[in-house]
This record gives C-alpha cells, sequence and structure tokens, in this order.
C-alpha cells in the first residue's frame, strides 16, 4: 500500500515539474528577493574610485571588526542561550519555572536601547565611572575601566538581546529529544557531562546553528548598537559610505559583498551537516527525568540563568523604567496611544504576512524538493543580514520604478496618472518588514513542518485531499505552535524595527520605535526611554505567551 | 492630489487608510489645500514651526520625517510622482545633494529674497537656510586657560595631546567643520590637521555631541567639539545635563580670516512638487519674524532674518561671528572630509 | 551477575515494583515476562541505574551497585541497554554508533569494526543508522551494546519492532552471541512465545511483583496461579465447587488434592490437553482451520460450557465435519489445573494459588 501511494507521488512530481506551486513559490521567492537582489545588483554598476579609497583605508577595519563581532556573538549567544536551555530543560533547581519563560524576555529589547543605557551608566562620565572617582579620589587615568563603547561591548550588548534565539531554538531540540538516547549513553559509559557533550548537544546542533544563524544575521544587519558604540562594522561602513561619501553605489556594493559573506557561512554550515539525518530515530518519550541539583550546583544553576536575564533585561529595562518615571510626563502625549496602536498594528500585519510568505515557501519545498525550492527558499531570507535602511532603498527603487512606469503608460494610454501606487504605502512597508523577517517565520515554519512525517502527506492524499486541503487541515493544525513562534518573532522585530520604517513610512505616521530614535538622535535619551520601555512592554505579553507555548510544546506532553 | 484616491486603494487599503486618517485631525475644505513635507530634521524640532504654519494659512501639512540621505533617496526613488513639497534638512551638504540630483525647484521669491541674506541661500532659489548652528569649543575652566584658546587649527597643536574630546567622523557637523578647513588651507593643512586631532584625543571618538560636553565635565578630557544649541538644551535639560553643563565653558573659536564655524538647516521647494504654491508659502512662512522666532527658541538655533532676536539663553553663552566662507563650498568638499578622516583614522 | 533482592519502588503512591528478588547468573538469558505496566521495564531501568530503588539491593558482578545508601551511577555499572526501538545516535555513522562506549585509543576503530563484523554488518560501518533496515538498526544496536564488555545485558522489548520472520532469527543470533560471551542478559518482554523460545529462565511479573521465576516448561506446566497459566497459551476456563475430593470438568473429574470441598474453584485446561477420541461426549459448535490445525469449539451436551481445542490437520475428520456433530474426546491431567477461586464471580482476576 505505502509503495503504491509513494509511486502515485512520485508520478505526480516527475510529470509536474512546472506545477502551480512550484511556480507560486518562485514568483514569491522572487518577489521577496527582489530588494535584496537590487542590492546585489550593484556590483556591476561602476562607483568611481571609492573602492581604491575603502581597501587603502577602512576596509581592513571594517572586516575585522565584524568578524570580531560576529565570533563574539556566536560564542556568547552559544554559550548562554545552550547552557540555559540545559539547564531549565534537564535539572531540577529552585526559580526553574520562573526561569524558563522569562530567559526569553531580552527579545523584546531593543539592542540599540540595551546600548544607550549601558553607554549611558557605564561611560567615563556616566553614574558608575563618576561614583567610582568620587568615591575613591580618582582621576581620569588612574583606574581601568572597561570601556563599554568598544568591539566586545558591541559584542556584549548583540549577546544579550539575541541569545534568546538560541536558548528558544536549543530548548525546543532538547524538549524534543529522545530520553533513550540520553539514556544510552549513560549505560555506555558516559557521565551526564560527557553525555550532554556527545548526544545532547551533537542532537541539537541543526536548531542551535539555527538559532546562532539568525543572531549573527541580525548582528550583522546591525546599525544601532555599533553606530551608538562608534564601532566601525560594515553596517556602519556601508552608511558612511552612502551618508559620507555620497556614495549610494558603492555602499550598496559594501552590502553586496556582506550578503556574499552571509550566504557563504550558510553554505558552509550545510557542507558541515555531511550526510547526518537528524530526524528522531526513536518515538519514545517519557518525562524527562531531571537532575535534581542542591547546594553550591543549585545555586550555581540559578547564577547561570539570572546573569543573562539581570543584564539582558532586568537591568536596562530597569534604568528605562526610572527615566520613564521622571519623563514620562513631560514627553508622553496625545499620539503616545495612537503610535502606539500604529507599532502593534504594522506589527500583527508583518507577523501574519511574514508567516503566510514562509508558510507557502516551507510547504511548496516540502511538496516539491529539489534544488530550485531549496536555494529559492535560501535566497529569499537573506535580508535578515542586511541593514534595514539599505533593504529599504531595495524597496523603494524597484517600487518608485513600477509606479512610475504604470503612471506613464496610464498617462499616454489612458490620459488618467495612477499616481504612485506602492511607494509611500504601507504596503512598501510591510513589504520591507516581511523581506526583512522572512529568515525568522521561515526557519521557525520549516523546522515545524521537519518533523511532519511525510506518511501524513501521503496518508491526506490517500483520502482524497489535495495539497491545500492537507496544508489547511494537517498542516496547519500540527504546525500552530511553531507558526504561533514565527509570528511572535516577527511581531517583536517589527516592533522594534527602526531604519525601514523610518524611510518607507506614509505621510503623518509614526510608531513608537520612530518617536524612541527621534528623541535619542536629539540626544534626549531621558526622553526616550518612555518610548522605548513601551515597545518592551508591549512586545513583552506575546514573548511571555510563546514561552509558554514552547513549554507544551514536548511531545507527548497534555 | 494626483494619483492619492488610487493609491489608497493599493495593497492594504483598507487598514492603511484607516491609519492614514488617524493622522493629525484635518477639518479644512479643499480651498487652502494641504503642503507635504520631507524632513530631515526630527519632528519635535520642526513641529512647531508647521503647526503655526497650519494655522494662520488653514493649509494642511503631511509630514515624514527620516534620515537626510535616505529621504533624498526616496524623493529620487518616487520620481516625477513624488509627494513631496518641500524637503527640509540640518546640513548645507544634503541640500546641495538634493539640488545637484535635480530634486529641488528655483523659486522666485521677494519675501524669501529680503528675509534672507544672499550668503544663505542658493542664488536661483533652489534652497534656503532658515537657522544656523555653530560649532565651538567646551574647555574646563580648571584645567584651561582661556587665553590659550583661538582658532580651530590650533587645536592640533601638541599642547593637546590627550586633552580633546571629539564626536565621530561620520556625525555631518564635523565633516562639515573639516570641509570649511579644507576650504580655507586646503586639503593638505587640513589633513594635517586632522591628523593632529587624532593625536589629541582623550579617547576614541565616541558618543553624541552632548557626550563631548559631559566628557569636560566628568573630566575625561579637557576640551570638547559640540554645536552651541545642545549645550543650551543640556543647561536646560535633566539635573545631571544640568550639572554637567554648569561644569564647562563655551568658546567661540575663529577661522582664519573669519569667525566660529556655521552650517545650516534649511529647505527648498521639490521639483516635482504636487503643492508648489503652498510649498512656496510654508517656506516664507519659516524665514518670517513668527517662525524665526520658534526657531531661535525652541530649536535654540541661530535665526537667518535680520532682526529677529537670538534666545537668551544662547546669547547668553557668547556672540556668534559667523564663519563667511561661501556654504557651497561646505558641500563642495564634503567626500573630501570622508577621505581625510578614513585615512587619518579618525573613527 | 545480577542479584536483585528486595527491590522496590513506587512512583506517585503507585507501586511500580514491589519486593522484587531475581538474580541472573553469568551467560544466562532471563525474561521478565508481563503485561504492559507490571512494573517489568522499571525493573529493568532500576538494574541499569537509570531509575533508583527506594528499597532493597541491586548488585552486579557482586558489588552494591544501588541499595544501603549507595548509587552507582549507570556510566560506571558496565551494563549495556538495548531499546525496542534501538535509539541509535542519528548524528553518528553506524561505526561510530558501536565505538560509542570504547575507551578512546588506536584500536578503537578496529574493535567497533571487529563487532560489527560479529553482527555482519561490516559494509555499512560509514551508513548514518537512517539507512539500515529494522533489522540492521538491531544489529547495531546490540554491537555498540556490547562493545564495552559489559558484564549485564539489558534488553528492552529488543525484537519487538521487527517483523516476525525476523525476529526468531534475529532474536536467537543476538542471545547466542551473548551466550557466547559469557554474559549476563536480563530481557523484558510482553511476548510469551518470544520468552519460552529464547529465555534460560522466565520470571512473569504482575503488578510489580513476581509471580513465579522458573524453566520455561516448568512455568508451562506447573504454573502457580490462573495469571501465569494463562500468560503462555489460549486457555479454557470452567467455573466450578469441589464436590468429594473432586472438580467435574463436564469432561470427566480431576482431583482437587487440597481444596476443601465446596470450595469455588477454576479449572483452567490447555487446549491440547482436550484429545479428540475417547468417551467424553461433545457437540461441535464451530471450526476454524488455521491450515496445519483447526481450531474447534465444542459444547457440553447438557450443561452451558464451551470448550477449546486444537485438531491436527488430516486427524480426526469427525470434529471438522460438521457444525453439530457429536464427538467423543478425552482429557490429558497434565494439561489441567485446578485453583482457588476467590468468591469472585468474574473468575479468572481474583483466582490465587493453586492447593
Amino acid at each position: 500500500m505505502t509503495s503504491l501511494a509513494d509511486t502515485g507521488l512520485q508520478v505526480a512530481k516527475r510529470r509536474a515539474r512546472l506545477d502551480g506551486w512550484t511556480v507560486a513559490a518562485l514568483l514569491v521567492a522572487a518577489l521577496a528577493m527582489l530588494p535584496v537582489a537590487v542590492v546585489a545588483a550593484s556590483i556591476f554598476v561602476p562607483s568611481g574610485d571609492a573602492w581604491s579609497h575603502l581597501a587603502g583605508t577602512v576596509l581592513v577595519d571594517y572586516v575585522v571588526n565584524t568578524l570580531w563581532l560576529v565570533a563574539g556573538v556566536a560564542a556568547l549567544t552559544f554559550i548562554v542561550g545552550v547552557s540555559t536551555a540545559w539547564l531549565v530543560t534537564m535539572c531540577a533547581f529552585p526559580g526553574r519555572r520562573i526561569l524558563e519563560w522569562a530567559l526569553v524576555l531580552p527579545l523584546a529589547m531593543p539592542a540599540y536601547a540595551v546600548a544607550y543605557t549601558y553607554a549611558e551608566v557605564l561611560d567615563y562620565s556616566g553614574s558608575v565611572q563618576s561614583w567610582l572617582r568620587a568615591t575613591f579620589g580618582w582621576g581620569r587615568g588612574d583606574y581601568w575601566f572597561p570601556e563599554v563603547r568598544s568591539v566586545p561591548g558591541a559584542v556584549l550588548m548583540l549577546g544579550l538581546v539575541l541569545y534568546p534565539y538560541v536558548y528558544m531554538l536549543a530548548r525546543a531540540a532538547f524538549l524534543s529529544q529522545s530520553v533513550c538516547l540520553l539514556e544510552i549513553s549513560r549505560t555506555l559509559g558516559s557521565g551526564p557531562w560527557h553525555t550532554f557533550l556527545r548526544v545532547g548537544l551533537p542532537m541539537a546542533r541543526p536548531a542551535i546553528v539555527t538559532g546562532i544563524v539568525l543572531a549573527l544575521m541580525e548582528t550583522i544587519g546591525d546599525y544601532g548598537v555599533v553606530q551608538h558604540f562608534s564601532v566601525s562594522t560594515f553596517s556602519t561602513g556601508i552608511f558612511r559610505t552612502w551618508y559620507g561619501l555620497g556614495n549610494l553605489t558603492a555602499a550598496t556594493q559594501l552590502a553586496a559583498l556582506l550578503l556574499g559573506v552571509v550566504f557563504l557561512l550558510l553554505a558552509i554550515e550545510r557542507l558541515g551537516r555531511g550526510g547526518a539525518v537528524y530526524h528522531h530515530t526513536t518515538t519514545r518519550y517519557r518525562p524527562l527525568p531531571a537532575f535534581v541539583l542542591r547546594g553550591a550546583r543549585a545555586w550555581g544553576a540559578i547564577a547561570a540563568c539570572v546573569l543573562p536575564l539581570l543584564l539582558g533585561f532586568l537591568v536596562p529595562a530597569g534604568l528605562l523604567a526610572a527615566w520613564a518615571a521622571q519623563t514620562a510626563p513631560r514627553v508622553v502625549d496625545d499620539g503616545f496611544w495612537r503610535d502606539a496602536l500604529n507599532s502593534v498594528t504594522v506589527a500583527a500585519l508583518a507577523a501574519v504576512l511574514a508567516v503566510a510568505v514562509a508558510l507557502l515557501l516551507a510547504f511548496a519545498a516540502r511538496l516539491r524538493p529539489g534544488p530550485v525550492t531549496t536555494w529559492a527558499t535560501r535566497l529569499s531570507t537573506l535580508g535578515y543580514a542586511v541593514p534595514g535602511a539599505v533593504v529599504a532603498v531595495g524597496v523603494m527603487i524597484p517600487f518608485g520604478w513600477f509606479d512610475n512606469a504604470v503612471d506613464s503608460w496610464m498617462r499616454d494610454h489612458v490620459g488618467i496618472s495612477t499616481g504612485l501606487l506602492l511607494s509611500g504605502t504601507l504596503a512598501a512597508m510591510l513589504f520591507c518588514y516581511v523581506v526583512r523577517f522572512l529568515a525568522i517565520s521561515f526557519n521557525a515554519v520549516e523546522s515545524g513542518m521537519s518533523k511532519i512525517t511525510p506518511n501524513m502527506d501521503r496518508a491526506a492524499r490517500a483520502l482524497g485531499a489535495g495539497p491545500w486541503a492537507a496544508l489547511r487541515r494537517i498542516h496547519a493544525p500540527l504546525l500552530r505552535g511553531s507558526l504561533l513562534t514565527a509570528a511572535v518573532l516577527v511581531f517583536v522585530d517589527t516592533m522594534k524595527e527602526l531604519p525601514a520604517t523610518l524611510i518607507l513610512r506614509p505621510f503623518n505616521f509614526d510608531t513608537l520605535a520612530i518617536r524612541t530614535y527621534e528623541l535619542a538622535s536629539d540626544e534626549r535619551l531621558a526622553d526616550a526611554s518612555t518610548y522605548a520601555l513601551s515597545i518592551v512592554l508591549f512586545g513583552l505579553l506575546p514573548v511571555v505567551l510563546l514561552s509558554a507555548a514552547i513549554a507544551r510544546s514536548r511531545p507527548g506532553h497534555s | 492630489m494626483r494619483g492619492v484616491p488610487l493609491r489608497r486603494f493599493a495593497g492594504f487599503a483598507v487598514v492603511a487608510s484607516a491609519l492614514i486618517a488617524a493622522g493629525p485631525a484635518a477639518a479644512q475644505g479643499p480651498a487652502p489645500g494641504e503642503v507635504n513635507v520631507y524632513s530631515a530634521r526630527q519632528e519635535a524640532l520642526i513641529k512647531p514651526q508647521l503647526d503655526a504654519f497650519a494655522k494662520a494659512t488653514g493649509i494642511r501639512v503631511n509630514l515624514i520625517t527620516a534620515g537626510e540621505d535616505a529621504i533624498i533617496e526616496r524623493m529620487r526613488a518616487e520620481a516625477r510622482n513624488s509627494p513631496a513639497d518641500v524637503l527640509l534638512t540640518v546640513d548645507v551638504a544634503r541640500l546641495i545633494r538634493a539640488t545637484d540630483a535635480g530634486l529641488l525647484k528655483p523659486i522666485r521669491s521677494e519675501e524669501l529674497e529680503k528675509a534672507i541674506p544672499s550668503q544663505y541661500r542658493e542664488k536661483d532659489g533652489r534652497w534656503f537656510a532658515l537657522g544656523l548652528r555653530a560649532r565651538v569649543f567646551y574647555y574646563n575652566p580648571e584645567k584651561v586657560n582661556p587665553a590659550e584658546l583661538s582658532t580651530y587649527e590650533a587645536l592640533a597643536d601638541p599642547k593637546w595631546r590627550g586633552r580633546v574630546c571629539m564626536r565621530s567622523s561620520s556625525a555631518t557637523y564635523n565633516q562639515s567643520l573639516l570641509a570649511s578647513l579644507i576650504a580655507h588651507k586646503g586639503a593638505v593643512a587640513a589633513e594635517a590637521w586632522a591628523r593632529g586631532i587624532v593625536a589629541n584625543m582623550a579617547r576614541p571618538p565616541m558618543g553624541g555631541d552632548r557626550d563631548q560636553i559631559s566628557g569636560v565635565a566628568s573630566g575625561q578630557c579637557d576640551i570638547g567639539v559640540a554645536n552651541t544649541y545642545y549645550f543650551v538644551q543640556m543647561q536646560n535639560g535633566t539635573d545631571a545635563e544640568k550639572a554637567a553643563a554648569g561644569k564647562v565653558k563655551p568658546f567661540f573659536p575663529a577661522q582664519p580670516g573669519g569667525g566660529a564655524h556655521v552650517n545650516v538647516s534649511g529647505g527648498g521647494v521639490a521639483t516635482n512638487a504636487p503643492n508648489a504654491a503652498n510649498a512656496q508659502k510654508l517656506l516664507e512662512f519659516l524665514a518670517s519674524p513668527e517662525a524665526q522666532k520658534i526657531y531661535a527658541e525652541v530649536v535654540f538655533e541661530y535665526p537667518v532674518r535680520a532682526g529677529v532676536a537670538v534666545a537668551p539663553q544662547l546669547q547668553a553663552i557668547g556672540t556668534l561671528n559667523p564663519d563667511t566662507l561661501e556654504l557651497s563650498l561646505l558641500a563642495a568638499h564634503q567626500a573630501e572630509t570622508i577621505r581625510i578622516f578614513d585615512r587619518v583614522g579618525w573613527k | 551477575m545480577l542479584e536483585l533482592a528486595g527491590v522496590s519502588r513506587d512512583f506517585a503512591g503507585m507501586q511500580a515494583v514491589d519486593h522484587v528478588d531475581l538474580a541472573v547468573a553469568p551467560g544466562e538469558v532471563v525474561c521478565l515476562l508481563g503485561p504492559s505496566g507490571c512494573g517489568k521495564t522499571t525493573t529493568l531501568r532500576i538494574a541499569a541505574g537509570l531509575e533508583a530503588a527506594d528499597s532493597g539491593e541491586v548488585r552486579i558482578g557482586g558489588k552494591v551497585v544501588d541499595g544501603g545508601g549507595a548509587f552507582v551511577p549507570p556510566e560506571r555499572r558496565r551494563v549495556g541497554l538495548v531499546f525496542q526501538d534501538y535509539a541509535l545516535f542519528p548524528h553518528l555513522t553506524v561505526l561510530d554508533n558501536v565505538a560509542f562506549g570504547l575507551p578512546a585509543g588506536l584500536d578503537r576503530a578496529e574493535k567497533a569494526r571487529a563487532l560489527l563484523s560479529r553482527v555482519n554488518l561490516a559494509d555499512r560501518a560509514t551508513d548514518h543508522p537512517h539507512k539500515l533496515s529494522g533489522g540492521e538498526q538491531q544489529r547495531v544496536a546490540l554491537a555498540r551494546a556490547l562493545a564495552p564488555s559489559p558484564l549485564l545485558m539489558l534488553l528492552d522489548e529488543p525484537f519487538s519492532g521487527l517483523n516476525f520472520r525476523l525476529r526468531d532469527r534475529i532474536g536467537e543470533e543476538s542471545l547466542s552471541l551473548l551466550r557466547a560471551a559469557g554474559t549476563a542478559t536480563l530481557m523484558v518482554t510482553h511476548d510469551s512465545d518470544e520468552a519460552m523460545r529464547l529465555a534460560d529462565r522466565i520470571a512473569v511479573m504482575r503488578a510489580g511483583r513476581i509471580v513465579q521465576v522458573g524453566r520455561p516448561l516448568d512455568l508451562y506446566d506447573r504454573p502457580v496461579d490462573l495469571f501465569v497459566a494463562e500468560f503462555f497459551s489460549e486457555i479454557n476456563k470452567i467455573e466450578t465447587v469441589v464436590e468429594g475430593g473432586v472438580v467435574d470438568t463436564g469432561l470427566g473429574k480431576l482431583p482437587a488434592s487440597g481444596l476443601a470441598n465446596g470450595t469455588s474453584v477454576i479449572v483452567a485446561i490447555r487446549p491440547e490437553a482436550i484429545r479428540p477420541g475417547g468417551s467424553e461426549p461433545a457437540q461441535v459448535a464451530a471450526v476454524h482451520p488455521m491450515g496445519a490445525y483447526a481450531l474447534v469449539k465444542l459444547k457440553h451436551p447438557v450443561r452451558d460450557i464451551r470448550y477449546l481445542l486444537r485438531v491436527e490437520h488430516g486427524a480426526a475428520p469427525e470434529f471438522s465435519a460438521k457444525v453439530g456433530a457429536r464427538v467423543g474426546v478425552s482429557l490429558d491431567p497434565r494439561g489441567c489445573f485446578v485453583f482457588a477461586s476467590e468468591g469472585d464471580a468474574s473468575g479468572h482476576a481474583a483466582v490465587t494459588r493453586r492447593r
């Protein structure tokens, strides 16, 4: 019976090379790739002597700093994300239930807000160093204090808000791991620690790598933190070349180079996986046995979990709240609730769209596996590694061209002007969000999809359900958790998103992130804190919901 | 108004229009119309002037703000269908960049020509300065004798080694300052100066303008460079800012043969402005005594219009003797400044 | 090699393992047999060190590994473990799976390869587990568990994932390998045929307790209670009462030695103990041909009793001629057991000790 069904599907596959699904997926992927392609296409445009100047002066700095940043954030998110995920999933210690969901909270913190607050406090003129000087009578050069505005500082800021990606994915992977494998390893002579290193960790590798890749893409695309910390990276270099040298072409070429590096990273990780398949080889689950930690070990576990939460959320949110308490009455005006509504609305719309597109791509890739769909989906998620403003330019240029071409044609042939159909609309903005955050939603949806056995599809087909019906009746309900995860992540990221919103928004359209930026860029950080804090608060609720959903995601959990 | 009804139906028309309509309430009929402003100046710093304009004329003002280069790029992409009527920036180089890209059109206005001195507007009327900002020194009176201070050039002297707080060269204000030095002394001398400043830095360049003043106040350095309005805002800011501002003294340095370095904020009318007449009205209003007073008192810029008083708080820190350099030269040398900064390692 | 003495374990108030005593000698295969939920897997996990006993003592190789305050973690017990689904490490090749438990060293790969040869899988060394068939995966799991030369091998339903043809062959091959290595083997199963075929001794478990331990045929021929009797074959159950020192099965009388007159009993009769040909009359109620034999249901001519028996193909054609035919049978007392019931009308659940 199985073989009959298989043969049937294979015949269908062979016959329909370019059927509706493939075409739809390719179209959507092409659309999502458009802004990135516009950026990448810049390498064919002459950009004067900008390159020889860059190569002779700052390019090495950009490369070196970016590499340090990437290496540092990779290491930090790996260590923090994986160790906390392992501790709360596999060990029992006081406070674990709370930490389980609290550890994702830094996700709601905009990286730039964390950077502002720490710089404000830890700078030479900040309260900490001022207090030290006042207390000990030190002056300039009398003492050493770590410089927060530095590459390590930027690594710390980004690592603190991005480790939740690794934490969430690693935790989901640990939760879905069969205990049998860990037990077998124990009986084969590996203690708990070696079992973690030899079995638990490698089994979770795809999830962990996905988490780190997401964190790194966001790191590479970050402008807020590195700009505030005056760290020269590819990202700051892009804007310096654009704004300062006035050479947008050379700037997008830098971005294209960056894309090449990201792409290379992705390819290397794929090669590294080799022939290993991470399907679960066992389907038996039993309640996870918690290693009960007591005494010093319990305190160690608590410290390891509380520290990232403290530094990544409680301290910056606390500082923001303290400043907001002073300035809120002055800066909160009638527009506050309108801006909040705008933020929440566009974030929700972007979340729904990004998830829908991700679902379409992931399903098409499942339905028609092959190099075409694989590469199409990979390429369409690259937008996450490109600074938002550059993606926005990649949206503006083709949309403007399209609008003007339509307008000209209509004027010539119909005699009416259609003006700008897309440029300057919410549609353009939402499109940009989808391009930017598709990587997040796609990864979440794809990993959920991979856990559904293909037999489920075959059974549905045998029962007379077409692909659409199968997607609607089988995959969508089974994927509910993954879809929710994807939606929440995109929602939170859109809430925090700034540069694309700033450039693409319609008239008189403000969001909380824009208000934060406007005040911060006028160097009124205390005033900006109210808005920054409200971004955090509005992002918090879905994040907490998400965390609860992950806890329920364990197979067999009722 | 072209294309607007159709545009509303594009994509997420329902939500879009709901959200757009949630903007400033506009009860006016079609008669006074509207004017669309693309502003590189933050909303809080331009809104008072625009509100006053709307109140005075009944013309509805639509606003978006964004980074200067991004907003210029948006106008360029939207091309002839761009809704932009007026472009406002806070850097003359960007005004000239927009002019060179053909995004601003010449307008003849007696009103503007009368109000704004000729060195502060483009000769064909493509752009007009509306406010002046000066970049000056702030020093620690306990460590620095004001008699030691003179020109920007002198700050590169080795005696300031390890004593200077500077902002990143990515800041427009520093690019503009170096451009003025190139214009005055030539590229070679300017590069030597930049090299000297890098050698004199107390710490790598970082932070905003206020951070340079805070750096001096906290003792990290003895002298810093920042725009005047930030200092005045700090004097009126949080307790910590007030305390910091109280510990430093401003000094207005001079360029050779001129006064303190000034940049301008200003604007022009978009080439494809759908509401060109209203756009001109807005510029004229922004140059009017009423709006110039707002520039002076809300933003703490120096008004361009003769006869409008400098804000008392700003006047209190010193009298501006602006550099008389032709503003277009700041734009002409701007790209060169980045190359110099990159070469001398001024981050 | 393995000794469990008075081992108990409860989960949330439920006694999963209740004072279990059991020993497994080197080279011996002992099957823990019982229905699901009887505590056999928990017993195995306690032996492995994956669970701790609440009370009692576990000794492996004469050394106490659990009990009296001592607890040796699984990695230091020298036990091998094979799960029903094999639990091969999906991220490792077949060879690396087998080498997992071997100490690092130059001959590590060599040893792993030698083990793979012993299970005839030398040519699959570089494959990943998902490429293997079920039988191959089972053999890899066994080779992996054997690699560190465990003193004790623990098998948790190791053959139930295989189809029935493979099951026999692989089961026998695996256990002969273990016997040859002199490994003590404790195997958990719910399949009485498998236990009967593979075990040296069987321990039948029920509700956390070991009900009976013995060689397979001892258990078959001398079950201590109806539960054990029923576990190894279908069985005819006849409720009756002891009268005059005997019980009447309807197909003849059996001695009820040790049971007082008037005691309610259940008589358990294995189908093969009812033999075609004899003086006891019965009537054919249904016939199910099974190929080599036919399952025949008989009806007592008067009383409301039904009997199941097997009739070999070709033998006693009158039994399969037609429903309603009158036939004669005899009873073989060696396949008949009399158990006192505890006054429970439903019979089999509350049956206790024989005699």
